[in-house]
């Protein structure tokens, strides 16, 4: 996405963010309410699955969680699959340390807080170009459109939820939201070799009790990365 | 799962989801990840989100299902080229519902 010219201030800077996140925005309606439906499967109610997308706003680790509290699971299990889904923010964080240096502490809370995949892949990519002071606005920007998006549609979905005919199979947007995810993050051999080796290791597993065959394949998967990459990285 | 329980639930979950986000960003000034820590991360995305979609294609009633038969399996195979091809995130979730209402519909 091309952003210029260049911003002069914070202030333009922050509503540079929130236009260029309003078609992206559109992209995440349809998980939003896929999420509010599945929580009231789940067996929450409208105010507690919204609570949840403004508390957590994270949604792969909040459909996961949905329907681990729908199949039962325990509060750790629950937690265990927070943490393995959203183990790729520790990532995000780490590379968004230098575009977000210039924020005090205190909207450093604020931009942990709305970090997303969207604002961190255009805050990195964008950083050259906008430089310390203008990319943590553009940032912010972002995150808070998608965050009141997020929270808006979930509360929706939850409403609109109970009444979908269960022939639709709308249950298979869950699956397709996380394809849109998955296609981006496979770049190379090594990623690639990541993907079927977790999505393979966590298929034969999905027997085993609390969906736990997610994060054995997840550890399978990061492994077998690493490992292509050490291999080919070896090679003249 | 009970009304407190669920709550307790949630405040976990927004506990672990702000620590990942926030300790790198505020403590990355000072030190940073060691370089293998590093290189496993970058394997999380792709090894966690195939995790989330194979079985749903692969296993749509619990058990492997490889074949013509398996309805979700080839819509989410077109999705997927549409993914990688376009880009896009509305034309996939649409795309890949379409095909899965069309193969429910022809009764492959």
């Amino acid at each position: 996405m091309a952003v210029n010219p260049l911003p002069p201030s914070s202030q333009a800077a922050f509503w540079r963010g929130v236009l260029v996140s309003l078609p992206i925005a559109v992209g995440i309606v349809p998980f939003a309410l896929v999420t509010g439906i599945a929580g009231v499967k789940a067996g929450l109610n409208a105010v507690e699955v919204t609570a949840m997308s403004v508390l957590v706003f994270a949604g792969a680790a909040q459909l996961v969680a949905l329907q681990l509290i729908g199949a039962g699971a325990s509060i750790f299990f629950v937690w265990l699959a927070t943490l393995v889904v959203n183990l790729r923010y520790l990532m995000y964080s780490s590379a968004l340390a230098r575009p977000l240096e210039a924020l005090s502490s205190r909207m450093k809370l604020l931009a942990a807080f709305l970090m997303v995949d969207q604002n961190f892949a255009l805050a990195v990519s964008q950083y050259s170009s906008l430089g310390p002071r203008i990319t943590p606005w553009f940032y912010l920007g972002i995150g808070l459109v998608l965050w009141l998006v997020w929270v808006v549609c979930t509360y929706l979905g939850a409403l609109l939820g109970a009444r979908l005919p269960e022939a639709w199979s709308l249950d298979f947007v869950v699956p397709l939201c996380f394809l849109v995810l998955l296609v981006p993050a496979v770049q190379n051999r090594p990623s690639l070799f990541a993907a079927l080796v977790g999505g393979l290791v966590s298929t034969a597993l999905i027997g085993m009790p609390y969906r736990s065959g997610l994060f054995i394949g997840a550890v399978a998967g990061i492994w077998a990365g690493v490992w292509l990459e050490n291999r080919q990285g070896r090679r003249p | 799962m009970s009304d407190l329980e669920l709550w307790i639930t949630l405040l976990g979950m927004t506990l672990i989801a702000f620590a990942l986000r926030y300790l790198p960003l505020a403590m990355l000034e000072r030190f940073s990840l060691p370089s293998s820590l590093q290189q496993a991360l970058r394997y999380v995305p792709a090894a966690t989100l195939a995790g989330l979609v194979f079985p749903a294609l692969l296993t749509p009633d619990g058990q492997w299902a490889i074949g013509l038969h398996n309805e979700r399996l080839l819509a989410g195979i077109i999705a997927a080229l549409v993914a990688w091809r376009f880009k896009n995130i509305l034309l996939t979730l649409g795309v890949g519902m379409g095909a899965l209402w069309l193969l429910q519909w022809m009764g492959v």
